[in-house]
């Protein structure tokens, strides 16, 4: 596709400050089917205003630092081409997620969130039941074992962005905490399954959701918080889950190292 | 409150009018926040019908000329109209809540986007249906 | 001790890698200093840091029957720089792997392992924090305070508030990686570090559980590693001038598809999720960089003072595999300098939580 040029309506909000933050529009080229706009936002940076602030680091989904709301919704823009949300003229708006402490411009400060996974704690390695057949289009169906895989949530935020209720509540402990947490009653890897349990079942848990699901509509790794937190309603409700662990935590389970 | 919700918190405050009014905060491109938002606002209105209901009902204390004066203002077009939009909010809210109690039992939480708009389109057909026979028959 | 870094933690070349953690095969044969730094260096992170790494293993496996005589070689090298090998048949390899291509000649098992790069260095600096040191993020270093011709601080733009302030230090490590040398320029010195570029494409789908890497020597498009629901093809090498902002080359993007398709087919008809490229810090000079893949992948440590500049040193080249054993090298020629007398604790020390690093 031959390059063109495009518009970046990008939020800047120098030191964090709300009353100096406002919108800037910065012209780039662009060829729309081979661009992610992350690479808009860093061209951006680098041949237009050196003192944009912006999260990134992977470039390919895995570490959830880039999450920005394009045009309102919430996208990792590193995997976001840009074909897929521009209409060819119109401006592109980008800001930072909702429900964060913006650090500066598009950067969003995970702190608070983070620690409170670190409070459940949520291991970041699961062990799972080999899933590779799903894409091989392999034969036969010998039992593959189990591998190592990380936990599908990048901790990106994008979910607790999406939560209105988050919007309202800041201390609702949110759609990624609360996943979390589901995942750990789930797959147990040697934490406190009562604990996690103790911790979910309040007011400001799993019984402020209103089941709007916007978290699972942006969530970009296939977590599916919504599902997860009706799940651990359901679970509270019935005492289903796992009592206290006896099994021997697997290597990289993420038990404390103090 | 717990520590992890303080945690989770990390110091953000929000102000007792933004806590208000924060649900009303637009979000076009996402059905979940629309179906959310339309059914607290026809809950408003179907509480607030009760509530009118209810000093309706009151004046019946005022005996029948009284009663049979409000009737007949009752009856007439704006009012008739009035309770088409009423219907239209009940029958919507009945819907709505029937979807979210699907979402947390884990029915059809794929589909919680079309789901949503068949609420819309049974609501609307049930809504036109009883406001053509409120007003036209 | 202060951490400089001009963006979020990781946004440099070491956030834009593929995330293989090496064992060293695919350096074993022609480069035996930098394979057994990776095996060595492979077994600590998975001592240390086993959190943010997925240890599936990896494969080595051979699709054309000229690939059948670097076997020999491979197995030997490895056996020399002592990385473990598994040789399985086709059919085994298969079982293991059933996305691979079905003209699988030979395979060869290692100890290969994939982290994701954000949360390694995470959790590095969470544990550094924890030791008391101090993180700048989104400072970037604008000046180097040089005295006579002695280095003793630097200048530092803090980018969220515009803000700049000086920080006075005994010794300054530039670890800034393919930036190397125009950080060493601020000082009136020249480091031998060539940014190398390299291009991945990232396609839906996880293909494969372990790292597939071509049993030959190291080329274009030869490894397919997976992160999460993805698999990541890599890599390309041409010499950039400014790893700033590096135009990616399509015809390498091409490349990396047909490469990675012989290995595993299914990537030629996946959905492209990612299409980027980062800059290595290759150590030689530009005119031997022509050969781009031939330079080293070793790492080196520059202490500046033999050059008359005291108070500075710059270490680069190198991969995330090796960074703790860079950190190292790095720390004895510092402790040396400051007169401590330490024993290195990081062979054993087990690294924080990288969620560790965002706490107050």
């Amino acid at each position: 596709m031959p390059e063109t040029r495009i518009r970046l309506r990008i939020w800047r909000q120098p030191a964090g400050a709300r009353e100096r933050a406002g919108f800037e529009t910065l012209e780039v080229t662009t060829d729309p089917q081979r661009d992610m706009v992350l690479d808009l936002i860093e061209r951006a940076w680098a041949e237009v205003d050196r003192t944009l602030v912006f999260r990134h680091a992977c470039h390919h989904a895995s570490c959830g630092t880039c999450a920005v709301l394009v045009d309102g919704r919430e996208r990792l823009p590193c995997v976001t081409s840009v074909q897929s949300v521009w209409d060819g003229h119109s401006p592109l708006t980008l800001k930072p997620l909702r429900n964060a402490t913006v650090v500066a411009d598009l950067a969003i400060e995970p702190a608070a969130v983070l620690a409170a996974m670190a409070a459940l704690p949520l291991p970041y390695v699961r062990t799972v039941e080999r899933e590779v057949r799903e894409c091989s289009g392999g034969d036969g169906d010998g039992d593959v074992g189990t591998a190592e895989r990380f936990e599908d949530c990048l901790e990106c935020l994008a979910c607790v962005s999406a939560c209105t209720v988050a919007g309202g509540d800041p201390d609702y402990l949110g759609p990624a905490v609360l996943a979390a947490a589901q995942r750990i009653v789930e797959e147990p890897r040697g934490q406190d399954v009562g604990r996690v349990i103790d911790m979910v079942d309040s007011e400001h848990g799993v019984w402020q959701c209103r089941a709007i699901w916007a978290c699972s509509a942006v969530c970009p790794s296939n977590v599916d918080p919504a599902a997860r937190i009706m799940d651990l309603r359901r679970r509270l409700l019935t005492g289903d889950w796992p009592a206290a662990a006896t099994t021997h935590a697997p290597a990289g389970s993420g038990a404390s190292h103090g | 409150m717990d520590d992890i919700s303080r945690q989770v918190a990390g110091g953000r405050q929000i102000g007792l009018f933004r806590r208000a009014t924060y649900w009303l905060e637009p979000r076009w491109r996402d059905p979940g926040w629309l179906a959310f938002a339309m059914n607290r606002l026809t809950g408003v209105i179907v509480l607030g019908y009760l509530v009118a209901h209810m000093v309706v009902l009151s004046q019946l204390a005022a005996g029948p000329s009284g009663w049979d004066s409000l009737l007949a203002t009752f009856g007439s077009q704006p009012f008739l109209v009035g309770d088409t939009l009423l219907i239209g909010a009940v029958t919507f809210h009945a819907l709505s809540g029937a979807r979210v109690i699907m979402l947390t039992f884990g029915i059809g939480t794929r589909h919680s986007g079309a789901l949503f708009g068949l609420v819309l389109l049974v609501s609307a057909g049930l809504t036109a249906m009883a406001g053509w026979a409120i007003l036209f028959r | 001790m202060t951490v400089v870094e001009r963006g979020e933690i990781a946004s440099g070349t070491t956030g834009r890698n593929h995330g293989l953690l090496h064992s060293g095969g695919r350096y074993a044969v022609k480069d035996p200093e930098s394979a057994v730094e990776c095996i060595e260096e492979r077994d600590i992170l998975a001592c240390v840091a086993p959190e943010v790494l997925e240890l599936n293993g990896g494969l080595f496996i051979a699709i054309e029957e000229p690939e059948l005589e670097y076997r020999d070689r491979f197995l030997q090298a490895c056996a020399q720089c002592r990385i473990p090998t598994r040789e399985l048949s086709p059919a085994e390899a298969r079982e293991l792997e059933p996305a691979l291509s079905e003209r699988v000649l030979a395979a060869i098992e290692v100890p290969d392992g994939v982290f994701d790069p954000l949360h390694l260095c995470l959790a590095f600096l969470a544990t550094a924090r924890a030791n008391g040191t101090t993180v700048l993020p989104y400072s970037e270093v604008e000046e180097l305070v040089v005295r006579g011709s002695a280095v003793e601080g630097a200048v530092v733009r803090d980018r969220r508030t515009g803000v700049r302030r000086t920080i006075e230090a005994d010794i300054v490590v530039n670890a800034t990686g393919p930036w190397a040398g125009r950080i060493a320029a601020m000082a009136g010195l020249d480091v031998p570090v060539v940014p190398t570029a390299g291009v991945m494409v990232a396609v839906a789908g996880r293909f494969v559980d372990r790292v597939i890497n071509r049993l030959d020597k190291p080329s274009d498009g030869d490894i397919v590693l997976p992160q999460r629901r993805t698999v990541v093809i890599g890599t390309s090498s041409w010499p950039v001038a400014d790893p700033d902002l590096v135009a990616i080359p399509p015809e390498h993007v091409a490349l990396m598809f047909e490469r990675g398709g012989e290995l595993v087919p299914g990537v030629r008809t996946g959905v492209t999720r990612g299409i980027f490229a980062a800059s290595r810090p290759l150590i030689g000079r530009p005119d031997d960089a022509s050969a781009g893949r031939e330079l080293s992948r070793t790492f080196e440590c520059f202490d500046h003072a033999a050059a008359g500049v005291p108070g500075f040193v710059t270490i680069s080249g190198g991969k995330t595999t090796t960074a703790r054993a860079m950190a190292e090298k790095t720390a004895d020629i510092v402790c040396q300098h400051l007169g401590v007398a330490a024993e290195c604790q990081t062979t054993r020390t087990p690294l924080r939580s990288y969620r560790d690093f965002y706490r107050a």
